[in-house]
């Protein structure tokens, strides 16, 4: 199993590689893009792309000096004919680079370079929601090879995608970055923070309404008031924690860390971490965490492995709770006394 | 929302919105014929409701949805209330627990075919194990009969298992930024959407799709609505702006540590309650006093969409000026059909 991790300059290859990643994925606004749409919408990304055409040639070279594979994300949701035009261009020079893969997340795009003759491999994003065998076998038909699952899958159904289509290699989300809402079917803007910022953290208050007209009762109330306080708990670990890491500096944010027994037992080719535009620290520390875990899996079987992940962060009373899990369907089970535990040590706030 | 809170850029639409509305008043009766040639669609989750709107009424018009349904807001001066209903759209088309057995199926066709009703089912995005229920359902549906489609697996099991059912491609996989928060038309700018590229039409013309659906983005204009090689559905009085596979109200009566995780189960709360959702318009009147927020407080004081979260999904209500475009580009007659959102709505006080 392969580990996936992002770039954002062509000096964290290197670091990346030693800590243990095999494959890495980065981004770059061509200059000729920006000037024609005035936006850096190539790749979702306004930050944490490559700063030219030279610096993808080269992180491309380094990749392949030290046998590893570069992908290039193109993975918004839409474009228009102009942006494909120049997204065609885009990939014909990463073919000339021999880069290894694009990464794609509309179909229209996915289409467009599966009707080429490219020596890249295709990747759909996980912006595509591809979330059953029938679209995967859809996608593969356009030209895909690969199938990155979005965030909100369970490994069973993972399976029995990777069983459906022995043709595809298919990519699971281990570390980092989780959305609230899929990612696919969020049609919002990570606003500037002082406009509201992302629509999952903004200020939205909700008040709860029976359909059928009549008011709420106090138990219903009562009901809505508990899951509120639920729900603030869930995102408090879906943003990392409230955005910290652990006492000995490990990040924080979902992981799928003890479902890597699994997810290698169910024929996925490589597992990826998320966060391009995160600084190079979080990247390295990410990337050796997997692969720690790797290691210990191959060494000494799954029971270790699991072991191995859930005292990384010494933190394991997180692990319990299940909320810090791409994956929770393999989490340790909870006790009520550790789910109290972990509540007493966690700040609540209201995100 | 006071003037000055607005940008620029907002006051001069507007401005226009005022000029515009003024012209649509004076040809509003004119407007209200042209609909004759507009094919009236209500959308029903819920099978009391096909129920409750068809069991006595062989011809059910808006003015019987208004008062069914208890709808709101619902813009007399573009559309009049007698208008025929002339096809039911009954499914799920945000959640996959809310697809019908094949009993109720059954027994909603036979409603509708009663009243002498079109019929299309409504499918959302979908697990491999929805998939196997999709199966059970189109098995059942008479030749012909219409599938709306928001995932491209069923487009594919569709066309490869049941040609003689007509696939619809959804707003989901129309896709455009739909943010409610937009301060300005600006930032659309930032992201167009390709719904009229040639790439994207050439797509669609590979899988004989001949009609699709899409919602009124913010800021909508009437080149919006152009689809010169499709027939154009659109949704109202509502958009959506993100949809999860993660369903807060659905989590409501799990355990805590069950709560939120991938294609956790559920009551369907969905039918039961929904939320109106709102943020402080202003930085001054949103509770900040939490870490969380204050980094993410919103300054500006442009006026949000309204809001409500049904289920998994967040909509928003169109604005006066989205509905004034809306039916300008019915009366050019970009736009053939209306797809009304029937028993999901954000008010159900009685008024």
């Amino acid at each position: 199993m392969k580990i996936t991790a992002p770039i954002s300059r062509v000096e964290e290859i290197q670091l990346l590689s030693d800590a243990g990643a095999d494959e890495f994925y980065c981004s770059v606004v061509p200059e000729s893009w920006s000037k024609q749409f005035q936006t850096s919408a190539v790749s979702r990304r306004a930050f944490g792309n490559l700063p030219s055409f030279d610096d993808l040639a080269r992180a491309i070279v380094e990749a392949h000096r030290l046998d590893k594979q570069l992908h290039l994300v193109m993975n918004s949701q839409h474009y228009t004919g102009e942006q494909l035009t120049c997204l065609l261009e885009l990939a014909q020079i990463f073919d000339s680079l021999q880069g290894d893969a694009v990464i794609v997340g509309d179909e229209t795009l996915l289409a467009l370079l599966g009707s080429h003759t490219f020596n890249f491999a295709i990747h759909v994003s996980s912006i595509a929601s591809c979330r059953n065998s029938e679209a995967a076998k859809f996608h593969h038909e356009l030209g895909a090879d690969r199938i990155i699952f979005p965030r909100d899958v369970k490994i069973s159904e993972m399976e029995k995608m990777a069983t459906e289509c022995p043709e595809l290699e298919f990519e699971s989300f281990v570390l980092n970055d989780g959305c609230v809402f899929e990612e696919g079917s969020c049609h919002t803007i990570h606003l500037p923070g002082k406009l509201g910022g992302a629509i999952c953290l903004d200020n939205y208050q909700s008040t709860g309404q029976r359909v059928d007209g009549q008011a709420l009762t106090s138990e219903e109330q009562l009901a809505f008031s508990q899951n509120d306080k639920d729900y603030q708990h869930w995102l408090w670990y879906r943003f990392g924690n409230g955005f910290s890491v652990s006492p000995n500096g490990m990040p924080y944010g979902p992981c799928g860390l003890c479902a890597l027994p699994r997810l290698a037992a169910s024929s996925v080719t490589s597992v990826k971490i998320a966060g391009r535009d995160a600084p190079t620290a979080r990247k390295v520390k990410s990337v050796e965490m997997v692969a720690q875990v790797r290691q210990a899996l191959m060494r000494s079987g799954a029971n270790d492995a699991k072991a191995i992940a859930r005292k990384m962060r010494e933190q394991p009373e997180h692990c319990q709770v299940g909320y810090m899990c791409y994956y929770p369907e393999v989490r340790m089970k909870a006790s009520e006394k550790s789910i109290e535990q972990a509540k007493n040590t966690i700040e609540i706030v209201n995100v | 929302m006071s003037s000055e809170c607005l940008v620029d850029t907002s006051i001069q639409s507007l401005l226009h919105t005022e000029r515009y509305r003024l012209d649509m008043k004076e040809n509003s009766e004119s407007l209200k014929l042209k609909l004759n040639h507009v094919e009236i669609t209500l959308t029903l989750t819920r099978e009391e409701a096909v129920e409750q709107l068809l069991a006595h009424s062989k011809a059910p018009t808006l003015a019987d949805c208004i008062d069914k349904f208890n709808w709101q807001g619902f813009p007399t001066h573009l559309y009049s209330k007698s208008h025929e209903i002339n096809r039911i759209y009954f499914g799920g088309e945000f959640c996959e627990r809310l697809l019908p057995d094949k009993k109720a199926l059954l027994r909603v066709l036979s409603l509708v075919d009663q009243s002498g009703l079109s019929f299309s089912l409504i499918t959302p995005i979908v697990s491999d194990h929805a998939l196997a229920r999709l199966q059970q359902l189109f098995s059942v549906l008479p030749d012909d009969s219409e599938v709306i489609v928001n995932d491209w697996g069923v487009l594919r099991l569709l066309r490869n298992n049941y040609p003689k059912l007509t696939s619809v491609i959804g707003r989901q996989l129309c896709k455009m930024i739909k943010d409610p928060r937009l301060p300005s038309a600006q930032w659309l700018k930032l992201y167009p959407h390709g719904v009229q590229s040639g790439p994207f039409q050439k797509l669609l013309a590979q899988f004989e799709i001949e009609r699709l659906e899409m919602d009124v983005p913010p800021f909508a204009e009437s080149p919006d609505f152009n689809s010169p090689e499709h027939e154009l559905s659109v949704h109202l009085p509502f958009g959506f702006s993100v949809k999860g596979r993660m369903c807060k109200i659905g989590a409501m009566q799990l355990d805590a540590p069950r709560k939120f995780g991938p294609g956790h189960g559920c009551n369907k709360e969905c039918l039961q309650y929904s939320s109106i959702t709102s943020r402080g318009c202003s930085s001054e009147q949103a509770p900040s006093n939490t870490p969380l927020a204050a980094q993410t407080a919103p300054v500006n004081k442009a006026e949000d969409l309204k809001t409500f979260q049904q289920g998994n999904t967040l909509f928003y209500r169109h604005s006066t000026a989205m509905s004034d475009t809306l039916a300008n580009a019915l009366s050019q007659g970009k736009v053939n059909r209306m797809i009304f959102e029937g028993d999901w709505h954000e008010d159900y006080r009685t008024h």
